[in-house]
């Protein structure tokens, strides 16, 4: 056994101890940095992997156990795995759907994902509520980039028309005040 | 909002729209063009027209939306049946299949129709077209999984219905009631089969179809179909083939009344569809329920008159048994195939009643299933 592998798996050791200490985020992240780290490790990819799947069966039950916000927060985590991140995205998506106000669900939506336009699913979901979000440029700009991926969305062009209209307005009502 | 934008720049910006319509190559893709239109907004072009940005850019949108709504009025309307085959166009955004094998490629052709019929088709029809455009690709992606991938099709139904023949075989006389012992279990084999294929298909899901779901036009039941559409195809060509080939080594007489056992067949095909949607539905709501369900696909394979009819029977178990419709079904197939036998126990408006009870229940699975917010397609 040579040096590197004895750092490995010390290290590998201490974060099986925190996942056994129910700490799973934590332990998740030492295993991603571990694997990172070693990508050639069978024993840290195994450990990996059973950490993953354990986080998705976590969000799983947290979804139907109606913690939504606890739900997002494993499923964020997988997010980049490659064969559980579709899984993490319908979570999220489900428990955002179930639990988030308009605009939490929506900026948490456009936040995972704004450089993917091939999830419409969640390109329609911000598009139904681009309609009851504040007036805010950044909003709007998020209605134009919803377009773009979905050109022509009715919903999605008489919301950003309702977010127009009501941003003109108030700017219109601060030049009289001034 | 739209009233407040002027006529002047709606009329601009679609002309615009229209010139990069007409210049891009691929007549299906319109989002080069609109992404060059936003490029000539940000470029200042009709800054003449309106001040604020916002609404020269919902002015552009509202002429995206005007060209898509027409598309899509195109497609639904005059295109209703000629639409599914843009699944199978390799240029339409709708392309549903990767591959572009010859026997794809032909599907068109081989299923065209006049423009006459087009016209009367019902979207029904267009419908089942899609299903049959699924089942094609799901075909495809099966037999190009390896090199021996078609022949495989067809191998893999003979073996499955041979090795559940054999157990007959083995502990049963060479005549069951007159019946000889090959052909009676080809057709006990091939009704269990394809209702535990099919049921089987539908229950786990998608597969390789799943990612067709994205398409505007395909909905679960789309898939669930076709999946269970290729277990009616396999078993009943593979069922047929060794049936005649009975007949051809004078093992039996042929069929009695092939219509009906199509018929039962196709019953027996249903049932599994049905039994899968509920159990798929179950599965849903309590996924441990899919363990019982293994089991209960065993029991309903036993109980189902594979290796024996129920005359063999003690009384009082064959009474117990005739309560499963699929044995009653298996027994009207063999009452309909041989001369030598006709079964006391089918009873065809018990079967009914089962199958339009199934029918029911499974249609409100499925009605549930899509009214889930998770299953929810905007």
């Amino acid at each position: 056994m040579d040096d590197t592998q004895k750092i490995y798996i010390q290290q590998l050791r201490e974060a099986q101890s925190i996942f056994r200490n129910q700490h799973h985020s934590h332990a998740f992240e030492l295993a991603k940095e571990l694997h990172i780290r070693y990508p050639n490790a069978i024993d840290i990819k195994i450990f990996h992997d059973a950490v993953a799947r354990s986080i998705l069966a976590s969000a799983k039950k947290l979804l139907l156990s109606e913690n939504y916000k606890m739900a997002i927060f494993y499923a964020r985590l997988l997010l980049g795995i490659d064969p559980l991140e579709k899984k993490g995205l319908e979570i999220i998506l489900e428990a955002a759907r179930s639990g988030l106000d308009t605009l939490n669900r929506t900026l948490l939506l456009y936040n995972i994902c704004q450089n993917d336009p091939k999830n419409i699913q969640y390109w329609r979901e911000i598009a139904l509520c681009i309609e009851y979000l504040p007036p805010s440029e950044e909003h709007i700009e998020i209605g134009f980039e919803v377009l773009e991926v979905i050109p022509g969305h009715i919903k999605a062009i008489d919301g950003l028309a309702t977010l127009i209209k009501q941003i003109t307005e108030s700017e219109t009502i601060e030049i009289l005040e001034t | 909002m739209a009233n407040q934008i002027s006529s002047d720049l709606r009329d601009k910006i679609s002309k615009q729209l229209s010139i990069h319509l007409s210049n891009i190559k691929d007549g299906y893709d319109h989002n080069d063009a609109y992404t060059t239109l936003r490029e000539d907004i940000s470029n200042g072009i009709f800054d003449t027209f309106e001040t604020n940005l916002y609404i020269v850019r919902l002015a552009a949108e509202y002429s995206i939306k005007d060209i898509e709504i027409g598309r899509n009025n195109k497609l639904s309307k005059s295109e209703v049946a000629i639409d599914p085959w843009s699944m199978l166009d390799p240029t339409s955004k709708q392309y549903l299949l990767n591959s572009t094998k010859d026997t794809i490629e032909n599907c068109p052709n081989i299923f065209h129709l006049s423009d006459r019929i087009h016209l009367r088709v019902s979207p029904i029809f267009s419908r089942l077209l899609g299903i049959l455009c699924l089942w094609f690709y799901e075909l495809n992606h099966d037999a190009s999984q390896d090199r021996i991938g078609f022949i495989w099709l067809f191998i893999d139904p003979l073996i499955q219905i041979m090795v559940i023949c054999s157990v007959p075989l083995l502990i049963q006389p060479e005549f069951v009631y007159d019946m000889a012992i090959l052909p009676f279990s080809i057709i006990g084999a091939i009704f269990w089969l394809v209702f535990r294929t099919s049921a089987i298909n539908v229950m786990t899901g998608g597969g390789s179809l799943k990612p067709q779901l994205e398409h505007p036009h395909i909905r679960k039941f789309d898939i669930m179909v076709a999946k269970a559409f290729y277990s009616f195809v396999n078993y009943f060509f593979a069922g047929v083939i060794l049936l005649f080939v009975t007949v051809f080594f004078h093992l039996t007489d042929g069929p009695q009344n092939f219509l009906i056992l199509i018929t039962c067949f196709t019953i027996s095909w249903i049932i599994g569809i049905c039994f899968g949607i509920i159990a798929n539905s179950l599965i849903n709501l309590y996924p441990a329920i899919r363990r019982l369900i293994a089991y209960s696909l065993r029991f309903i394979g036993l109980a189902s008159g594979l290796f024996y009819i129920p005359e063999q029977l003690p009384q009082r178990i064959s009474e117990f048994l005739l309560y499963n419709p699929l044995l009653q079904l298996v027994q009207a197939g063999r009452s309909y195939w041989f001369y030598e036998y006709s079964s006391m126990d089918v009873n065809f408006t018990y079967i009914f009643y089962w199958f339009i009870s199934l029918i029911f229940l499974a249609l409100i699975c499925l009605i549930i299933d899509e009214k889930k917010p998770s299953e929810v397609r905007a």
